[in-house]
């Protein structure tokens, strides 16, 4: 237990430096960027006058040290600015977009783990077989495929040829969603927020259900060569146990570790598979900050990734140190 | 720079190896097709002419319909079939565009970024690496927290981020094969989205540095090198010497796999917007796809040769980690 | 005193790689008795962990066995089997045509195999002490007559609180430690490989491999990984265990040390056959195949420690099946090679001066009427030549 509390305690504080430097680094990518926000915020025909009484306004006239150390006391009291453009809160705009995201993501990750790893599994364990070269080819074309243009192909075949299932849009959250079921027994919410999130989940999560059955596949192959299977084997466990407790349970390791690693990768996919399906997201969010320079919005949402990136990793850490007890907790 | 073994088992792979033969012809194909794009496209991609738009591809279509058009300054009803045809194999877009003689030239622009952002991430990373793993210590350190803080943030949205801050840069350089007098009524100058490349580098880069610290690491702790500094060789010299010819296999290895990702990003940064050119894949498919329910293959067939491409390299990819690192276990097909 | 545990005819196992066919056992033939120490020597790749390991049924793709049989003593299968008869012959079950399921079933409770390399042959994620006692537990099971279905797996993967390996099993397994001499077994159980010594992990090996009280124990290089010193305990170990359990075992080894401290009898293995059988100081101190006693020429001795070493000239063929030298695999190396030998590929025979020691080579002193009790000829499991007393052999 103490061991745990030192290994999280250093991982925490190695994360806590590494935030530090995506705030430090967010911020510089707003004083280097071209944009002049006071001329963005300014109507057309504003006088020179106005445009550096905005600026004044706004700090950017003070020396860079001071505007950092004011983001950076923002920061840490959660406060992340205001939008250029909608002079709103910039976190209350995000945390508005954050569940899509995260709804999409996290269906995404469910369905590449679920979908992945037993075909990994059977893939191994019958390699050569006609399972194991079809899901090969599957995983060859899932890691090739664009996801925006897997994304356009679904909407052309399932909604355009056969006219099931919506094309863009999140008309509902899960939140409301369920809380339309339980207080109101009303399933319709559930039923629109499913039939929206489908087409999504599968265009965001194909390529790493692939990257996910490689890794598997290659990690039971790996363990099936091992040679404490072979004694386990001699022993004469069940090989469904054998498959579970010494085959899976150690070719996990890679596994999580890639699935935590590309949390960050759904997230950032989830940018453009947003556009195609008009989801209101942080992508969309983004994308639409970067068009109109809004750098406050766009500096708020990589802080928040970063951070929850990092975050991830320590867990992921974590996890690994406790399925595999070679790796040392300190 | 590439030893005899590491040629002879490769050569071998690529005997044994059918899947990955066909890999590398398709790759190469790509490569051929961006390359003499001018010779190979049949019109000219820009090439605009409403009266033959949203044709399908050749063995598709065929509905007759009437339609008005102005010919010679009169308003005529004329029946007019929509059959493909063999002048645009592929069909053409809602300008009258051959989809074939754009997707040609698109393969320029992902080849031509993927290579130069591969150079310039090979370059930065290669050098960081080098200096981080031999040197270890406090520049190791502090090279590695920022290498930590630029792989926090997703690939697509630090390149995003990096648009933002270096606008839209483009160099447009004439075409050498048009400039020769080779073909005519081709573009006569080429469009190198500087922007893209200078942002997909911008993360490529860590993935290869961090891969080439490792190398350094080891190769590093091996005894010719410690018998190199018994002899009073520079560190720089030994890098060069040493570490840098004994890491560089796997740094290419990576190299390979990485320019995937790559063409990946690109097309979808062309997808969202930003590509500086108009001549690219993911501009296409965005293009298209307000036509989805109309003309189904504007948005497909440039899809299907980014697919084509990154099936290429990573069986290329899958090939070399076979041949030249018997330690990674033999996967895929 | 005893008769055949088990009798292994034409034992054939290849690979086949991508380089070619490899003939790893090429038509071995022995008997193993109840209660003896049969050692097995050779250089490496001379096929003998091979053979060990097709005994075991362990034989990975793309190895397979091609050919042999397996007679197995168990006069209760036999009884069972009644309804296969190409499988039974008397007393005796041919292990390789039974089911899958049955043969698994052999494996771990009447033959139990000890690795070459105790650190690869754990699971590193799993206590020393629940690997052992899943042996323990498989064990139990399956005199229990149960099976172990996909709600069993579900059962004990998803709930916390059932474990495949009962409280019984577990204290079984720390029994088993102590059995071995691990110190503190009861606390050792608890911990994970990596924290175990080499030697100790041997030990632990060898409990897991008697969970079972097997009739056969194979060791497969017990000692070659370890400090001299702990060698010694590991062989004593065995050699008691053999004594306690009336275990046979089968000894693989390049050790010749270790082979005349603890083995009745010696098999000598080369390029996938066995050369030379016999009572171990028969074939120590009157070798009758070149292979042999090029194989003891190569070893100091404490006689005379200053007398030159002779190593072997050239090196132990490549069994790639394209590869092998015609007739006898040895001819290239040997220094009483003729023409002759390159032409014939010798089989083992009975040695003139005693039946129970037998040679391949043509040039060893054959006894006249060899040909009809040649093992090699035999089609089903005849009883063997008697064999040897205890008290002759080497260590006594």
């Amino acid at each position: 237990m103490k061991d745990e509390l030192v290994f999280l305690g250093r991982r925490l504080a190695q994360g806590v430096v590494v935030v530090w430097g995506v705030v430090t680094t967010v911020f510089l990518f707003r004083v280097i960027s071209p944009t002049n926000p006071a001329q963005l915020m300014a109507p057309d025909d504003a006088t020179p006058e106005l445009i550096q009484q905005i600026e004044q306004d706004l700090g950017l006239t003070e020396p860079v040290l001071n505007q950092y150390v004011y983001y950076l006391s923002g920061v840490l009291q959660g406060d992340l600015g205001f939008s250029y453009m909608t002079n709103t809160p910039v976190l209350r705009r995000i945390m508005f977009a954050l569940p899509g995201t995260l709804e999409l993501a996290a269906a995404a990750l469910v369905f590449a783990v679920l979908a992945s790893i037993p075909l990994g599994i059977l893939s191994a364990m019958y390699r050569g077989s006609r399972i194991d070269s079809t899901s090969n080819l599957v995983s060859l074309g899932g890691v090739s495929t664009p996801n925006f243009w897997l994304a356009i192909m679904m909407v052309l075949l399932v909604s355009v040829q056969l006219g099931v299932l919506p094309t863009s849009g999140r008309p509902i959250g899960l939140v409301d969603a369920l809380t339309l079921l339980v207080f109101q027994a009303d399933p319709n919410g559930l039923t629109s927020w499913v039939a929206h999130m489908i087409l999504p989940t599968i265009a965001l999560g194909t390529y790493f259900m692939a990257l996910l059955f490689r890794l598997t596949r290659n990690g039971v192959l790996e363990e099936l060569g091992k040679e404490y299977v072979l004694a386990a084997r001699g022993k004469g466990l069940p090989e469904s146990l054998l498959m579970y407790r010494y085959v899976l349970r150690n070719s996990l390791t890679p596994v999580v570790t890639v699935t935590g690693l590309q949390l960050g990768g759904l997230i950032g996919g989830s940018v453009v598979v947003e556009s195609v399906f008009a989801w209101p997201g942080l992508g969309t969010l983004f994308i639409r900050s970067l068009n109109v320079s809004d750098w406050p919005m766009m500096q708020g949402i990589l802080i928040l990734v970063g951070a929850g990136y990092v975050l991830t990793n320590i867990t992921v850490d974590f996890v690994n140190a406790k399925l595999n007890p070679q790796v040392e907790l300190a | 720079m590439i030893s005899d073994r590491t040629r002879t088992s490769l050569e071998r792979e690529i005997r044994s190896n059918t899947v990955a033969t066909i890999g590398v012809a398709l790759l190469l194909s790509m490569l051929l097709m961006a390359v003499f794009a001018p010779v190979l496209a049949p019109h000219d991609p820009t090439d605009q002419d409403s009266s033959r738009n949203h044709q399908p591809p050749l063995f598709f279509g065929g509905e007759e319909s009437e339609t008005t058009r102005m010919i010679d300054g009169e308003i005529r009803t004329v029946t007019e079939s929509n059959a493909g045809t063999l002048a645009h194999p592929l069909g053409t877009d809602s300008n009258g565009r051959d989809v074939l003689s754009r997707t040609i030239y698109g393969a320029r622009t992902s080849i031509i970024v993927a290579f130069s952002a591969m150079a310039v991430s090979l370059v930065v990373g290669t050098t960081v690496g080098m200096v981080s793993g031999y040197y270890a210590g406090r520049t190791d350190s502090v090279l590695m927290r920022f290498v930590d803080i630029v792989l926090a943030f997703p690939a697509l949205l630090i390149t995003l981020a990096m648009i933002g801050i270096l606008g839209n840069i483009t160099v447009t350089v004439p075409d050498p094969l048009v400039a020769s007098g080779l073909v005519s009524d081709r573009p006569t100058h080429a469009v190198i989205p500087v922007t893209i490349t200078l942002a997909i580098s911008s993360v490529v880069w860590v993935w290869i540095a961090r891969v080439a610290r490792g190398e350094a690491i080891a190769a590093k702790n091996e005894e010719y090198v410690m018998a190199a500094r018994t002899m009073g060789m520079s560190n720089l010299g030994i890098i060069r010497k040493h570490v840098l010819p004994n890491s560089i296999t796997p740094i290419l290895v990576l190299a390979t796999i990485q320019v995937a990702s790559i063409i990946i990003i690109e097309s979808s940064l062309s997808f969202l917007g930003f590509s500086g050119t108009t001549l690219s894949w993911g501009y296409d498919i965005a293009a298209g796809r307000d036509y989805l329910a109309t003309s189904w293959w504007l948005s497909t067939v440039p899809g299907l040769f980014i697919v084509v491409t990154v099936v290429g390299i990573n069986l290329l990819g899958d090939l070399l980690r076979d041949a030249l690192d018997p330690g990674i276990q033999r996967g895929g097909l | 005193m005893t008769e055949s545990i088990i009798s292994v005819r034409d034992l054939t196992t290849r690979f086949f790689t991508d380089a070619g066919q490899v003939n790893a056992v090429s038509g071995v033939s022995f008997d193993l008795y109840g209660g003896e120490v049969l050692a097995v020597v050779g250089e490496s790749g001379s096929g003998k962990s091979v053979t060990g390991r097709s005994l075991m049924d362990l034989i990975e793709p793309p190895g397979a066995i091609v050919d042999g049989e397996l007679w197995f003593h168990s006069p209760e299968l036999a009884a069972d089997l009644t309804d296969h008869p190409d499988a039974v012959d008397g007393d005796f079950v041919d292990v390789r045509a039974v089911s899958p399921a049955v043969r698994r079933s052999l494996c771990g409770t009447e033959f139990g195999m000890i690795f070459q390399d105790p650190g690869a042959a754990f699971n590193p994620s799993l206590t020393v002490g629940e690997q052992i006692a899943e042996a323990v537990e498989c064990n139990a099971r399956l005199a229990r007559g149960e099976t172990y279905g996909l709600s069993n797996l579900l059962r004990d993967v998803l709930s916390p609180a059932s474990s495949f390996v009962s409280p019984e099993s577990f204290e079984r397994a720390v029994d088993l430690l102590e059995r071995v001499d691990i110190p503190d077994p009861a606390a050792r159980a608890d911990e994970y490989p990596h924290q175990f010594s080499g030697g100790m992990l041997q030990r632990a090996m060898i409990a897991q491999a008697l969970a079972a009280d097997p009739t056969v124990l194979i060791a497969d290089e017990p000692t070659t990984g370890l400090d001299v010193t702990i060698q010694a305990g590991i062989i004593e170990l065995l050699d008691e265990l053999r004594i306690d359990t009336g275990a046979s075992i089968l000894l693989i080894t390049h050790n010749l040390g270790v082979v005349a401290d603890i083995a009745d009898r010696t098999a000598v293995m080369y390029a996938g056959e066995f050369v030379e059988v016999g009572p171990t100081d028969r074939v120590f101190d009157h070798p009758a195949n070149p292979y042999t006693e090029g194989l003891l020429g190569s070893l100091p001795t404490f006689d005379d420690p200053n007398a030159p070493i002779t190593p072997i000239p050239g090196n132990v063929p490549n069994l790639l099946a394209h590869e092998m030298p015609p007739g006898c695999s040895f001819a290239p190396r040997c220094p009483a090679a003729t023409d002759e030998c390159t032409a014939t590929d010798p089989e083992l025979e009975p040695v003139a001066t005693d039946s129970s020691h037998r040679v391949a080579c043509i040039h060893a002193d054959i006894a006249a009427d060899a040909g009809s009790s040649s093992l090699a000829d035999s089609t089903l499991r005849p009883i063997d030549t008697p064999a040897p007393e205890r008290g002759d052999v080497a260590y006594e």
